[in-house]
This record gives C-alpha cells, sequence and structure tokens, in this order.
C-alpha cells in the first residue's frame, strides 16, 4: 500500500519546487527540505531488474535435443532477428571436427555479399583445404548490428557450443556502447562536458574520449579471457576502415562552434585548401589544411584535406594518418557515423590482448601488405566497413593462416583465397547496393558511378533493377508504396535481403540527385538511355511549374540520413556557411521564392545572399528575429530540371564563449557545433497564383 | 493584425498544439498523428508547424503560447509523493525550466508563453467551447498538478475554480487502478472497462465503496490502503485483491464473469459519487447548464447518468476531454486574458486537421500499382460508396480535415452496415483485432436520429449513450444492455458524410452506419492518404475512398504491397508504461 505522506508536507514540497524552479540545486535550504521530504538517493534501490531469464538460447538459435544430442535450431519466436543472422537453420551437435566460432558484426557477416559469399564460408573451406584433411567446421555466429554488449552475451552463449577457438572479427559498432558508458556516468559526462563546453579544448575532449573507449575495450579483452576460461583459444580479427574511398558525410562536417573568429578563419582556410587542390599545389593544400585543423581538431574535413595534398606527393604513410584522424572524428558525435573501427580501439587491442592470451590478425597490416603499403579503398571495400570479396579473401586468409598456426597445422597452400569466388550475380547485387549504401551515408557522385558501373559490368540484368529504382526515387510517394518497389521485390528475389535498403526514413525520402544520375550516366554506358524519362519523371514529381514546393521537405534539401545528435528543432538548421536546396524548373520560368528565416544570437542587421546555379539572385536583409520575404528569381537564369538553391549565410566575426547550462547535459552538442541560419518556411514555385505576394 | 494563440499540451502523453486566431479555433492536432508513435508525448513540433501553416501564419505572428500546465505545481506534487523513481541528484539534475526553454528553442519562439494550471485548461477547454454564457464547470481526471476533481463557474469571459479535490484523492486514478487489476492498459485501457461493465450485475458494488469515502462538499477520500501508486511502479496494493478475494487479471487471459462483475460495481459507484457532485455543484452555482472535461469525462455512461440524475439542463463535454484537449483549453485562457472575451460560439465540430487534395492524392496513386477510379461528382461518389456499403462491404473513409481528439467522426473512419449478425466479428478479424465484447458506435443521419435512438438532442461528438430504439435489427452497434454510443451527423459540418448516409438511406431504409476509428489496433488514426493506404493494403478492408477516388480490394493484388508495408516498414513507437499512471 502507499501511505499517504503528512499534509503537512506539502508546504514543504512546495517551496522545495519554487527553489528548484528558480535554477538552483544545491543550496542549504534546498539540502535541508529534501531531507524533511525524505528524499534522499537511494529509492530506486529494489526497482532495478535483473537480467532475462535463462532459456540455453544462442541468439536466434534454440537448443533441443535430438538422437540424445543437443543441437540448436532457428527459434520462430525470434523470427524478427532471423534476417540478423547467417542463413543457417541448424547448428549441429559437436562433432570430432575443431570447432571454430565466428563472432562479429556485419562485417563478419560479409554484409552485402551474404548469403552468396560470407567470410565463415572462405574460411572453411580455406581451412579445410589447407589442413592435412577435412579436420574443421566453422560456427558462423556472426550478426547484424550487434555492439559491445551484445558480442559479450552472444559470447558467453556461445560457449555452450563447446568451441575449440573463438574468432572474433567485430568492433565497428562500439562508439555507442562508449556513448552509452559516458551518459550512464555522471563524471564522465561532466569530463567531456568541461573540456568540451566549458573550456572549449577539443584536444583534451578527445585525450578523454579516447582514454575512456580504451578503458572499455580493455574491459572487453578481460572479459573474453575471464568468461572463456584461461585454456580457450580466442582471435581476435581487428577490422579495417574505407579509409580512401569512404569520407566524411554532411553531418560529420557540420562546423564547431570555435571561440572569436575561429570560425571566419577555419572557413577561409577550408576554401583555400580547396582550391590549392583544385589547382594540384599540394604545398598550398598542407598548409590551408593545417591551419583548419589547427582551428578545428575535431573536424574530419581538414584532416582529409591534409589527406589529399599528401596523396598527391604520393606520401601515403602521412596520408593514411590524416585519412585515420578524420575517421576517428566520429568520436566527437555530430551525427548517427556509420560504423567504424577507432585507432583507438585497434592500439588497445594490439597493446592489451596478449596479457589476456588473445591472438591478433591486424587486418590493416593485412591489407597494407597486400596493397604493398597503398591505402585501401574501393578496391577492398564496399561501402565504410564492408569487404569487397576481395577483402574477404585477403582478411580471411591471414585468419586461416593464424588459426592453422594456433591448431598446431601448418599451411598447405593448396587452395589459395583467390581461388574462392562469388558468383557474377552476387557481385553484381553487392555493387549495386553499394552505390546504394553509399548514396545514403553521403558519399560523392564518383564513389557512386564506379559502384554502378561495376555493377553493370558483373551483370546487365541488373540495368533492369536501376531503371526501376531510378523510377522509385523520382516519386514523391513513399518507396514502401510504389509501383516499382513492387516489381524489384517480385522480379529478383536475391534482393530480399537488402530490401530494407530500399526503403527510406518515415518522411526522410530524398531524390538521391547524385545516384540517379550516376545511374543514368553508368546506363548510358550500357547503351541505355534514361535521360528524358527522369528529367520529365522529375519534373512531373517536383517541378515548380504548377505546384507550390516546400523546400524543407527531406527531398529538395537532404543528400544522405544522417540525423543532427543533439536537439532537433521544428524548423531548418544550417550547420554550414552555406545551405543547399535542389529546385526543379523549367528554363525560362521565373522562380518565386516565400522564405522565413533567421540568423540565431544576431545583434545587428546582417545580410544573406541568395544564389541560383551560382549566380547570385538576391540579397535580403536578416536579423535575430525571423522575417519573412519574397523573392523572385529571373527566368533566364532557370534552367531544365534540378536546380541549385545556395543561402549564403553570415559568418561571425567574433564568438563569445557558449551560455552556460548548469543542468542540461543533453545540450553538450548543441553548445559544442554552431547554427549559422535557420528557416521555418520556404517555398518555391513558378505559378503565380500559388505565389504569396507581401504587401 | 489578428490575435493569434497557440495553445499547447505535452510532456505527458498524448500531447497536442492548436491555434485560436481572434478567438476562432483555426486548427487542432495530437503529435501522434504525424510522428505515428501512439500517445507521443513530445514537445508537438510538427503540430506546431502544422497550426502556423494552417493559419497563414509565421512565427513572429505569433502573440502567445498558452501552455496547460504549471511545472513549477507539477513538480511540488511528484517531490511530495514519494515516488521510487525519484532521487534528490535525479531532482536536482534536471532542468526545471526545461518546458519553457524547450518551447522556446525548438519552435524557435520568444515572445510570451503563458502558463495556466491543468484543471483550469481543462475546464476552459470545455465551457468557452460550449456556448453557453453561464454554466457550472466539473473536471475530473487521474492528476494535474495536484487537483483531481475541480468545481467551477463561467460567466461571460470569465471562468472560476471555487473547490478542488486533490492528490493522492482521485476518481480518475481509482478507475484506472481497477483498470489494471482487470488485466487492462493504464492510460488507455480505461474506456475497455467501461465497455466491460453492461455485461456484469453489480455484485462488488459494496467493495468498491471500501475504496472510496464520500466527504463534505466536493471532496472525497481514496482509502490507500488498496493503493500502490504514490510509489510510481503500480497502482493497487496486495489489499485490493485481497479485498475482491481474486487474483488480478493477467494481460490477453480470459475474461471471466467476476470480472466484468467488478467493472459494472466500479461503474455504478463512479456514477453515485459523480452524480453526487454535479448535484452539489449545481446547488453551489445554480447554474442550468454543465460544463465537463477531464479524462473521466470520456465515460460517456456516466455522462448520461448525470445529465438525467441532476438539476442540470444542459450538458457540454469537450470532444477531447483528456490532456490534448487542453491545449485548447489553454489558448482560450490566453485568449479571454488579452482580449478581454470568451469565445464567439459553440465548437461544432473537430475538423481541425490536416486535408489532402485531388491533385496530391491522384499524384499519390499514379505511383503506385493500385487501379483507381475518380469521382468529382459528390452525388455519384456516394452512391458508388452507399452501394458498396449496402453490398456488406468494409469500407475506409478518408474526406476532409482530421478529426481532433480521441474519436473518429467521419473524416477518418472505417464505416460498414450495421444491420448484419457477423460485421462486428468481420471488422475485428479484419482490422481492428480488438476485444470482441465492445460493440462499434452508429453514425446516423442527425435528422433521422429520433426514429432509431433514444435521444432528443444532436449527439456530434460520440459523447453520450442512449437506447437503440430501431426498428432494425443492429448487432453490431448494439451493447448488450441495448445502448449504443452515438454521433449524428449534420449536413451543416460533414455533409459529404451526411450525403452518404443519406443515400445508404435511399438504397436501404437504414440512415445508420457503424463507424470505427480508421487505424490498425495499437497505432494512431490515420492522417495522410499514405497512412490510409497502408492501413488498406495490410488490413481486409474492402474498398478504400480517399477523397474522390475509390479503391476497391477486389480489383487489386495487394498482396506484394501487403507484405512491403506489414513486414518491413519500420513502425515508430512510444510505449507508456502500461502498469501505472504517467506521473513523471
Ligand atoms: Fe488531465
Amino acid at each position: 500500500m502507499s501511505v499517504r505522506p503528512s499534509s503537512a508536507l506539502r508546504e514543504k514540497a512546495d517551496a522545495l519546487a519554487l527553489l528548484l524552479s528558480s535554477g538552483q540545486s544545491s543550496t542549504i535550504a534546498i539540502n535541508a527540505l529534501f531531507e524533511e521530504l525524505g528524499i534522499t538517493n537511494e529509492q530506486i534501490a529494489d526497482t532495478a531488474l535483473h537480467g532475462s531469464v535463462a532459456t540455453g538460447h544462442i541468439g536466434i538459435y534454440k537448443p533441443e535435443e535430438v538422437d540424445g544430442e543437443i543441437v540448436y535450431s532457428r527459434d520462430v519466436s525470434r523470427k524478427a532477428r532471423w534476417t540478423y543472422f547467417a542463413d543457417i537453420p541448424v547448428i549441429p551437435a559437436k562433432g570430432t571436427r575443431k570447432r571454430v566460432v565466428l563472432l562479429g558484426e556485419s562485417v563478419a557477416r560479409g554484409f552485402l555479399l551474404d548469403p552468396g559469399f560470407t567470410p565463415a564460408q572462405v574460411l572453411g573451406t580455406l581451412l579445410n583445404g589447407n589442413a592435412d584433411k577435412d579436420e574443421f567446421e566453422v560456427i558462423d555466429l556472426a550478426e547484424t548490428n550487434l555492439g559491445m554488449a551484445g558480442l559479450k552475451e552472444r559470447y558467453r552463449e556461445a560457449l555452450a557450443l563447446e568451441p575449440d577457438m573463438v574468432l572474433f572479427l567485430a568492433g565497428n559498432n562500439w562508439r555507442d556502447d562508449l556513448v552509452n558508458m559516458i551518459l550512464t556516468d555522471k563524471t564522465y559526462l561532466s569530463r567531456v562536458k568541461d573540456a568540451l563546453v566549458v573550456n572549449q579544448d577539443i584536444s583534451s575532449a578527445r585525450t578523454i574520449l579516447e582514454e575512456l573507449f580504451s578503458k572499455l575495450v580493455g574491459s572487453f579483452l578481460e572479459y573474453v579471457r575471464t568468461v572463456g576460461g584461461p585454456e580457450l583459444p580466442v582471435i581476435f580479427a581487428i577490422p579495417e576502415f574505407n579509409l580512401l574511398d569512404c569520407r566524411s558525410t554532411p553531418g560529420e562536417r557540420f562546423i564547431s562552434r570555435l571561440p572569436d573568429n575561429g570560425i571566419a578563419g577555419w572557413i577561409a582556410a577550408r576554401d583555400q585548401a580547396e582550391l590549392a587542390l583544385k589547382e594540384q599545389d599540394a604545398q598550398r593544400g598542407i598548409a590551408e589544411a593545417n591551419r583548419m585543423i589547427a582551428l578545428d581538431p575535431s573536424h574530419p574535413y581538414g584532416y582529409e584535406l591534409l589527406a589529399d595534398a599528401h596523396l598527391l606527393l604520393q606520401e601515403y604513410d602521412k596520408a593514411r594518418v590524416y585519412l585515420e584522424t578524420a575517421r576517428d572524428t566520429a568520436l566527437f558525435c555530430r551525427t548517427n557515423s556509420k560504423p567504424r573501427m577507432f585507432n583507438i580501439t585497434r592500439q588497445t587491442i594490439l597493446r592489451e590482448a596478449a596479457t589476456h592470451k588473445i591472438g591478433v590478425v591486424d587486418i590493416p597490416e593485412v591489407f597494407s601488405r597486400h596493397l604493398n603499403g597503398r591505402i585501401p579503398g574501393k578496391d577492398l571495400f564496399l561501402d565504410y566497413c564492408h569487404f569487397t570479396a576481395e577483402g574477404i579473401q585477403v582478411a580471411m586468409q591471414a585468419v586461416a593462416d593464424k588459426v592453422l598456426a594456433l591448431s598446431g597445422n601448418k599451411a598447405s597452400g593448396k587452395v589459395p583465397a583467390a581461388s574462392i569466388r562469388p558468383d557474377q550475380e552476387v557481385h553484381a547485387m553487392a555493387h549495386l547496393f553499394a552505390a546504394i549504401h553509399n548514396a545514403h551515408w553521403g558519399q560523392q557522385y564518383g564513389i557512386l558511378y564506379h559502384h554502378c558501373v561495376k555493377a553493370l559490368q558483373y551483370s546487365k540484368e541488373i540495368a533492369r533493377t536501376m531503371i526501376y529504382y531510378c523510377d522509385m526515387m523520382n516519386r514523391s510517394a513513399s518507396n514502401n508504396l510504389c509501383k516499382t518497389l513492387e516489381i524489384l521485390v517480385t522480379g529478383n528475389t536475391r534482393l530480399d535481403r537488402y530490401v530494407h535498403a530500399l526503403l527510406h526514413p518515415r518522411s526522410g525520402k530524398t531524390m538521391e540527385i547524385d545516384l540517379v544520375n550516376a545511374m543514368v550516366a553508368a546506363l548510358q554506358t550500357a547503351g541505355v538511355n534514361l535521360n528524358k524519362y527522369v528529367d520529365d519523371l522529375r519534373n512531373k514529381e517536383h517541378g515548380v511549374a504548377g505546384q507550390a514546393v516546400n523546400l524543407l521537405e527531406t527531398f529538395y534539401h537532404a543528400t544522405s540520413y544522417d540525423e543532427y545528435q543533439g536537439t532537433k528543432a521544428a524548423f531548418y538548421q544550417a550547420r554550414d556557411a552555406q545551405s543547399v536546396f535542389f529546385l526543379v524548373a523549367a528554363k525560362d520560368e521565373p522562380v518565386f521564392f516565400d522564405i522565413s528565416l533567421r540568423v540565431p544570437g544576431l545583434q545587428e542587421e546582417g545580410k544573406i545572399r541568395v544564389l541560383l546555379n551560382g549566380v547570385q539572385v538576391s540579397e535580403v536583409a536578416v536579423s535575430g528575429k525571423w522575417t519573412r520575404h519574397s523573392l523572385t528569381v529571373p527566368a533566364d537564369i532557370c534552367t531544365n530540371g534540378i536546380n541549385t538553391v545556395t543561402i549564403s549565410w553570415p559568418v561571425p566575426e567574433q564568438l563569445v564563449a557558449a551560455e552556460q547550462r548548469t543542468t542540461a547535459d543533453e545540450a553538450i552538442l548543441d553548445a559544442a557545433f554552431y547554427v549559422f541560419g535557420e528557416i521555418v518556411t520556404f517555398t518555391a514555385t513558378s505559378n503565380t497564383a500559388t505565389h504569396f505576394e507581401l504587401n | 493584425m489578428s490575435l493569434n494563440i497557440i495553445g499547447i499540451s505535452a510532456f505527458y502523453h498524448d500531447s497536442a498544439c492548436c491555434i485560436l486566431q481572434d478567438g476562432v479555433l483555426k486548427a487542432a492536432v495530437q503529435e501522434e498523428r504525424f510522428s505515428r508513435k501512439k500517445n507521443d508525448p513530445d514537445l508537438p513540433k510538427a503540430a506546431f508547424n502544422y497550426c502556423l501553416k494552417e493559419a497563414g501564419i509565421t512565427i513572429s505572428d505569433i502573440d502567445c503560447i498558452a501552455y496547460y500546465e504549471d511545472p513549477v505545481k507539477k513538480l511540488s506534487r511528484q517531490l511530495w509523493s514519494g515516488s521510487r523513481f525519484i532521487t534528490a541528484d535525479s531532482i536536482r539534475n534536471t532542468d526545471h525550466a526545461a518546458v519553457e526553454r524547450q518551447i522556446r528553442e525548438q519552435f524557435g519562439y520568444d515572445g510570451p508563453v503563458r502558463f495556466y494550471e491543468h484543471h483550469l485548461s481543462h475546464a476552459a477547454s470545455s465551457y468557452y467551447y460550449s456556448g453557453y454564457d453561464h454554466a457550472a464547470i466539473l473536471t475530473v481526471d487521474g492528476v494535474g498538478e495536484w487537483a483531481t476533481t475541480t468545481y467551477g463557474i463561467g460567466k461571460g469571459a470569465k471562468l472560476e475554480l471555487f473547490e478542488e479535490v486533490s492528490f493522492p484523492d482521485s476518481l480518475g486514478l481509482l478507475y484506472s487502478t481497477i483498470t489494471s487489476y482487470l488485466g487492462f492498459s493504464v492510460n488507455s485501457g480505461e474506456y475497455k472497462v467501461m465497455g466491460l461493465a453492461p455485461y456484469g450485475k453489480p455484485l462488488y458494488v459494496d467493495k468498491i465503496r471500501q475504496l472510496i469515502r464520500n466527504g463534505e462538499a466536493g471532496q472525497y477520500e481514496l482509502n490507500m490502503e488498496y493503493f500502490d501508486f504514490l510509489k510510481g511502479e503500480k497502482m493497487y496494493s496486495e489489499a485490493l485483491p485481497a479485498l475482491f478475494g481474486l487474483a488480478p487479471r493477467k494481460k490477453e487471459t480470459a475474461i471471466l464473469p467476476v470480472h466484468e462483475d467488478i467493472a459494472v460495481s466500479l461503474q455504478v459507484v463512479l456514477e453515485e459519487v459523480l452524480i453526487e457532485k454535479a448535484r452539489y455543484l449545481h446547488e453551489k452555482t445554480g447554474a442550468e447548464n454543465l460544463c465537463m472535461a477531464g479524462g473521466v469525462a470520456l465515460n460517456c455512461v456516466a455522462n448520461g447518468k448525470i445529465l438525467k440524475s441532476s438539476p442540470f439542463k444542459q450538458l457540454f463535454v469537450q470532444p477531447a476531454a483528456g490532456d490534448a484537449g487542453c491545449a485548447l483549453g489553454a489558448a482560450a485562457l490566453a485568449h479571454a486574458d488579452l482580449s478581454g472575451e470568451g469565445m464567439t460560439s459553440q465548437l461544432e465540430h473537430v475538423y481541425l486537421g490536416p486535408s489532402y487534395g485531388s491533385a496530391e492524392i491522384k499524384k499519390l496513386l499514379s505511383a503506385t500499382s493500385l487501379r483507381y477510379t475518380q469521382h468529382k461528382d459528390d452525388e455519384e461518389l456516394v452512391k458508388q460508396v452507399a452501394q458498396r456499403l449496402a453490398e456488406g462491404k468494409v469500407i475506409g473513409w478518408f474526406h476532409g480535415r482530421m478529426e481532433f481528439g480521441p474519436r473518429s467522426l467521419g473524416a477518418r473512419s472505417i464505416l460498414a452496415d450495421p444491420r448484419g449478425a457477423d460485421m462486428r466479428d468481420r471488422i475485428n478479424a479484419m482490422v481492428k483485432k480488438r476485444e470482441a465484447f465492445r460493440p462499434f458506435a452508429p453514425a446516423v443521419l442527425e435528422s433521422a436520429t429520433g426514429e432509431h435512438f433514444d435521444i432528443d438532442h444532436p449527439s456530434p461528438f460520440m459523447l453520450e449513450t442512449c437506447q437503440v430504439i430501431s426498428s432494425f435489427d443492429l448487432p453490431a452497434i448494439t451493447h448488450v444492455d441495448g445502448s449504443a454510443r452515438v454521433q449524428t451527423v449534420g449536413e451543416k459540418t460533414n455533409p459529404r458524410f451526411a450525403a452518404l448516409l443519406k443515400a445508404f438511406a435511399d438504397l436501404t431504409g437504414c440512415p445508420i452506419l457503424l463507424n470505427t476509428s480508421f487505424n490498425v489496433r495499437d497505432e494512431p488514426i490515420v492522417c495522410n492518404p499514405e497512412e490510409a493506404l497502408i492501413c488498406f493494403v495490410t488490413t481486409d478492408i474492402d474498398c478504400l475512398i480517399l477523397e474522390d477516388f475509390i479503391i476497391d480490394n477486389e480489383n487489386n493484388d495487394t498482396s506484394i504491397l501487403e507484405m512491403i508495408n506489414q513486414n518491413l516498414l519500420e513502425r515508430p513507437s512510444f510505449e507508456l508504461n502500461p502498469n501505472v499512471y504517467t506521473f513523471i
């Protein structure tokens, strides 16, 4: 039963509520009131729920007794998660063969090639082809999306399979575990906050993040040894990242709130560095990129440009270091960055694995040797971290060598990894989905085109799929209702595992302009001309000729599935000095805009410039308050099809330190990253009837 | 320049936003309809944007944002109640100015924000929209800040609450506690208990009376021995099952006669208390009109009895009587404060959400594989639909602006012929997948109401029950006790729906349709044409009407669309703790 607290306490509660609401949190009066109300820090002790009931499951598999032996078969009640695992209906009872259990996330699954071609298949073939006899079995327990916590659980469960060896190919999803660790521990959180927001010291923030990450990784290694017992052979294969051909996404390039005139300096250096590289001037590129890094060590783009300059000089080792550093800026959590292996994770494993008697296969090193010191890119990777067939071959060769050595076998070299290949269709689908996946995660036209062309090279049939895909992406209807998706799903059974990739986030569809253009161009090389079809469809679905188009819908500005990780506002927020919108217009038709915008915190009047296809069409006075403007773009600047509208925001000359909120921990990111401008309505039309004129 | 006021309810359950322009309610919508998270409690950002767009204004045109609750008073009550989920540090680390800060940051708004107490907002949501110039006001819910029941009076533009019952004494929490004990979810299963009641015998009235003690004036008290909600974990103590001599019903297990008996006993006691308090309120105010709001006012069975058994002559219940409706109340209070005036007229309809034009729908349909027909002539359209209804088909009906509040009233509705014996089971099996014991509600042509239902006034919001007196056998919409929860449809507020009822009557003689909300179980009611299509392809609805367009299931093979939308679509969700009232 509940005991009714005394009504005399109501006055105290009122007083305490008033004090707390006035922004105080720890005065003597407050502490006294807490005490009188009997509110301590121990009230939730008995409400914590303890772990799930042990069912003997291993992931989606449940134990079953068959002919006196325990086998593991897929549990129908966990069917929703079947596609996260390999296509293996039953794990048999252990026989006489040496059992290697493979654990890990999507890399270990062979994402985009699976089920036609997986690391486990290649490893099994290599082990048995190169041992004296058929003496190994590889159990594929890899699971898409698995983080560190899940990996521990799966490992613990998998011990029931009596493995002779456990192989981890994992670690790409561990940033989430780090974030969890920080969010659940006040002392960690306040250290990060002090460094990043209060002291605005990005380098020390990174040191703290890396220190915590290293601690987390170390605890994992210790867990593996403790739970597995002292004798269990364990190998950890450290993944690699697509350093050369996976670059920071738009969301990862949000600009930091740099003090003083840091933002202006950083942007100037960026423009100069880009220009220098365009002109192939490596030395000037290096100087300008270094200026960017000095101003903002948390931003990936300075490192990437610096790496590009060193690549011009064929200085691969230097370029590699900077590309790794660029990749690792995802630690600052600007956006929902895709999985990756951080350098600190790799270094911790390399340093501490031996202490826990864990063998290591360092795939970054393996790839580097394979490429004679060059940097891995689209040859070994389909996207940010998932291997191509060649990547799987090379990585599994190294793993097989290690497994054989640990089990006392000598590799015979009879079956080379390169001889184990997927069929053409599997290759083709992998490249098609690589193109789609890279587009969703903000990669540039060049890489998308590469994968489209590859896909067509492997299979002419893929052209049909591309045509339907282009149709679907240009529709304003959600993909899940499009006729073309139905055709894709029924027409190609190989699609089913990746059909999720054909569905966009709710209310988050984009036109995928670069990808559609890349497909159209690739199709052209195969003799298919889709240009007119795409232009007409874009016009019909998105054209401003007959309708007022809301440019704030994701169709007209988003170029990736990036999602800012801080507070989301009800309006558009520009996190770079320029905002780009896409407009489907017609040549020689004027376009009218209705826009309401502001520059938050701007004390005096400022100006924004509005450009269409790079030509300035207007300059608009803005302030810290919302103002509404009616603009007209002259007909002669508009072109048929996609036009770009650029809003160029004022760049702050002088920034004071971010305002400190005493309690809002969730606002760390908001304080760390800068907002250049905000737009609350932005519509475009060529039709005067739907245009709103300000009087 | 107009006076533009935004009303907000949020951070509890079922957040909502509305806009009043010069005292006229221009738009109102619950955030769940946009976010698709059932009972979404987050700041209603999409609803806010929609309201501005509908009123044709931008943020700088807003004169005031009115918030439906006083966060300081609410905090005080939370501190007092000693929930296990509160610790000194968790309280210290909470930003207690968060409500205002979030409104400013996330809406980008820097004008005035006014806070109105929760029950004052409930009261205003009823009185100011009632069209009465003078009325007594009764609000009853689980809890707001401290108040759980209030008594007030409205006169012209002035509204005053003169007495309140304080937490933890609460009729709403009593109802929720029994709801939980009977194996339904708190905050959403209460109306199931109401639906269960007519099946039972009031054998437990004495036991229920032990849970609540009547007091002086407007007061009453809960016997806390039987309750446990102060700790914030569950609703009832061990003493409650002991009192009934019956273990709590587990969710999704069989409903026994004893559960029905307890449900009706609760209903009886609730009505007793409400009638007595209504009499008291009449005595105090002398008003002829009664206005009600608060979650308990959604108990339409009780409402009818209150009107019948108290001296009040007329009753107005805010159709969104739950917390979403508080947004309307807060906005009306701000309007009265700023303009010195009340509202201009009675709330005549709740078609306050978004609508979608034919061009847009045609573009959508042409991207799909679906075969459809378009009927630009209204008369032809309703004839076609009536024909299908008469053939026993189940129709998804999407027309005009979406309803505000918990009920579908002919804008986003599933419609069917109420005469068939098996219609209730069919609809339950094909789309609603809900408890078979609850009948559906009827919509009836206003002019024909008296022939079929024992009610002498319009009931446009489905907030009252009355006896079915029709010569038709209407099993799908008639409760076991012969009652129905009726919606009367007038030509003025929803001409196309009225025309459909008329066309159906022309064909069959019956001016009544079964009307239930257009959604699948546990999801919000559909808002836009895409959601209607998804609902159509993933259920066995026979025919979908999207404005002027008719899409027949029999002309389409929707199996692939069904597979895609059933299995692959991400469904956002927000789950309330089903075991306890959300206090924090
Ligand atoms: Fe309420």
